[in-house]
């Protein structure tokens, strides 16, 4: 029969192999549950990175997105209401020149009225050289500059610059006053042949300017349908966005944090084996024949 | 046959329990000394001899010999494990410390500080000629280039630790095999005077010490010496011992040598134990440098074409945007070329508008260019990191394995030549009782001679 011998030295060396094994399971768990992580090195994680690094990669980009879009929504919204505003005074431009144009007021009446004209095309000059940061918002690419000279005359460039909001989607941030206030019809020059044509004091002058305030409303108001249009890419991108973040943030704790009560229970069951090893290792060394020797 | 020859033969057994009882002392005593192999006592009958009246009578016991109980094939399978769990455990080590290099527990690891560097292009489009946005650019691009270089400098350095630590093997590895060619002579010179179990023990021990350091195989000869051999050739032969070294050259991977005759012969690839795993670890390790370099090498080929075809904000055409060193590894010399906000090359025109952008898209493109054998900055960063994972986990899996097998080889050879002082008890107690048994043999022969004397009285 094959006698199984059992060298103290080789024992030993296999229990502590084995304990060491224990110990070394339970300080990768010590380390997630004070870190919160599940992989911090390539090889823990060996197969996966390819996905790890993408959803890393796409969370880092849509916080890019979610700045960007914070950032060109402000612009836009402030765009839309200034051209809001600016088809307001038109409007009341409109209607005064309805009223003057018509038989029930004098020429004086009208010659009066001139110099309010000219307060709402100072409005609206001001509403085209609105500034947001710094930055005029109708000035196109040339936003350190002012959009308009007090004659009307365009001072911008045009719109080029895009704002990154997703993947693939950029969205154009400024806006070209040149196109929105002196595209078919010059605003300024429209609002200025009204003040012309009520300085005459003539109905049929004003009611003839009446066509170019029309045409510039309608300007206006394509205009600020354009921004809207843009802002509602923001928008979409924003809804996107937020709900991407949600599912990325729950995919990357699925995917790369680690669960506390996983940890915690594997943990108390190496602790409660470590023990048990640790007993058994020290009564198994302990027993010897030469114990019983007498 | 007398009764003098009876205590004769009393005395044969108290000898022979007596020398068990030595050699069982030994045993216990050795129990935990590493590299002792159990003593076993091998004892026979001595020749009879004939009496007056013809009859031949046993005349008692005689110790043959204090045998060794060593087992070569279990000694070469332990010998064969240890190298290759060597090699396994230096790879790993050295691996396992290399690749902490490309992550972090943080997340901001080689594909986040890169990742970071497009983002910052991506979030300057919200407004190119902002200061703050285009400084944000430059921090990424020094994060991206600071991470790089931490990585690339981290592996060069991991590639002459791996040198350092094998050229200080050599000095020690040829000790051993001069102590084993010099233990061969002792044991040969031994052999027809005693039975040189301890020098024996000795060179085992050596020798599972060189298989360890680089792999080696025995073959106990004749004589009782032992022929080395290391990369298939002798590396101890009788009482002669060849010299191993290790040739660095700055252009090339170090190479293992063992002189033959007037030559020296290339054993690099057959080599295990700590030294096959460090020469493994380190063609791995120039891999992923390699990888590395070609990573950053791109990324400054890349962005600085894509950079001079764009304007500054104060209307020049662009720069350089990073810098590698002209020769040496890229990864570990990359650096940002600017400082100013304002030689960052945004504008795709000579025209000083801070809204011109046209350039920053062509940088962010660059970003997702297939440039590294078809692949983008991050996906081919996201490969290296698969790669070093899989080079260091199956590295990580032998190792494991590896240290299983050495350990069953080592279980096994120990359950041949190892002491289990439970054995031992049993013949302590074996040979107490033949220790007793014939000295009462000796006390009742010496009672009878006593009776006899009595008559005479």
């Amino acid at each position: 029969m094959e006698i199984i011998r059992r060298n103290p030295l080789v024992a030993s060396q296999r229990a502590a192999e084995a304990l060491g094994r224990i110990r070394s399971r339970m300080s990768t768990l010590e380390e997630q549950a004070t870190s919160g992580v599940k992989f911090d090195k390539p090889s823990e994680a060996a197969g996966e990175w390819t996905a790890i690094h993408a959803l890393r990669a796409t969370r880092a980009d849509q916080d890019v997105y979610d700045r960007n879009i914070s950032r060109i929504r402000d612009m836009i919204d402030a765009q839309d209401t200034a051209l809001g505003s600016t088809a307001t005074v038109i409007k009341r431009a409109i209607e005064r020149a309805v009223q003057m144009g018509s038989g029930t007021y004098s020429d004086a009446d009208r010659i009066r009225t001139a110099g309010e004209a000219a307060q709402l095309r100072e409005e609206i000059l001001a509403l085209a050289n609105s500034r947001l940061d710094g930055k005029a918002i109708f000035a196109g690419d040339a936003w350190d500059g002012v959009a308009f000279d007090p004659a009307g005359v365009y001072q911008g460039a045009a719109a080029t610059s895009k704002v990154q909001v997703a993947q693939d989607q950029s969205i154009q941030m400024m806006t070209d006053g040149s196109a929105a206030f002196q595209g078919t019809t010059d605003v300024f020059q429209a609002l200025s042949d009204f003040e012309t044509a009520l300085a005459s004091g003539s109905a049929a002058a004003v009611q003839t300017s009446l066509g170019s305030l029309q045409g510039a409303y309608r300007q206006v108001v394509e205009a600020r349908q354009e921004v809207g249009f843009r802002q509602m890419r923001v928008m979409d991108a924003e809804v996107i966005g937020d709900s991407l973040s949600g599912l990325l943030d729950e995919r990357i704790a699925a995917t790369l944090e680690a669960d506390p009560i996983d940890v915690f229970t594997e943990l108390s069951a190496l602790r409660t084996s470590y023990e048990a090893a640790l007993q058994v290792t020290a009564a198994s060394s302990g027993a010897k024949l030469f114990d019983f020797l007498r | 046959m007398s009764l003098f020859d009876n205590l004769r033969t009393g005395y044969t057994g108290l000898r022979a329990a007596s020398a068990g009882i030595r050699v069982t002392t030994q045993n216990v005593t050795n129990a935990s000394t590493p590299g002792f192999t159990r003593r076993t006592l091998e004892q026979s009958v001595r020749p009879p001899v004939q009496t007056r009246g013809g009859l031949w009578v046993g005349a008692g016991v005689q110790v043959d010999r204090i045998g060794r109980a060593a087992n070569p094939m279990l000694f070469n399978r332990v010998l064969l494990s240890g190298g290759r769990a060597g090699m396994a455990n230096a790879a790993q080590g050295a691996l396992s410390s290399a690749e902490n290099l490309f992550e972090t527990t943080n997340g901001m690891g080689l594909r986040e500080s890169i990742d970071g560097f497009f983002d910052s292009l991506a979030s300057a489009t919200a407004d190119p000629g902002d200061f703050g946005r285009r400084q944000e650019v430059l921090v990424a691009a020094g994060r991206m280039t600071s991470t790089v270089r931490t990585v690339g400098q981290g592996l060069n350095q991991a590639i002459a630790e791996e040198d350092d630590a094998l050229a200080a093997q050599f000095d020690v590895i040829n000790a051993d095999l001069a102590e084993v060619a010099d233990l061969n002579r002792q044991i040969i010179e031994a052999a027809g005077v005693t039975t040189p179990s301890d020098l024996a023990d000795r060179r085992d021990q050596i020798i599972t010490r060189l298989s360890d350091k680089i792999g080696a195989s025995a073959h106990i000869e004749a004589d009782g010496s032992a022929t080395v051999l290391i990369g298939g050739h002798a590396a101890v032969s009788d009482v002669t011992a060849r010299t191993i070294n290790a040739v660095f050259s700055p252009t090339a991977p170090p190479q293992i040598t063992i002189s033959v005759g007037q030559g020296v012969a290339d054993i690099t690839q057959e080599v295990e134990g700590e030294v096959g795993g460090r020469i493994a670890a380190r063609e791995v390790l120039t891999s992923w440098l390699g990888d590395l370099d070609a990573l950053a090498t791109g990324i400054r080929t890349e962005m600085n074409t894509r950079h001079a075809a764009g304007f500054t904000a104060g209307g020049t055409a662009g720069g350089a945007l990073f810098t590698t060193p002209p020769t040496g590894s890229s990864a570990a010399g990359i650096s940002v070329a600017i400082t100013d906000v304002d030689d960052l090359a945004f504008a795709s025109a000579n025209t000083g508008l801070p809204g011109d952008q046209g350039n920053l898209a062509s940088l962010i493109a660059g970003g997702t260019a297939a440039v590294l054998g078809g692949k983008s900055f991050g996906a081919a960063t996201t490969d290296l990191t698969s790669l070093v994972a899989s080079d260091t986990r199956k590295w990580q899996i032998e190792s494991g394995s590896a240290d299983a097998a050495a350990a069953d080889a080592e279980q096994v050879f120990s359950n041949f030549t190892g002491v289990d002082l439970d054995q031992e008890a049993v013949e302590l107690v074996r040979y107490q009782a033949a220790f007793q048994a014939a000295a009462k043999v000796i006390q009742v022969t010496d009672d009878m001679l006593g009776d006899l004397m009595s008559i005479i009285r």
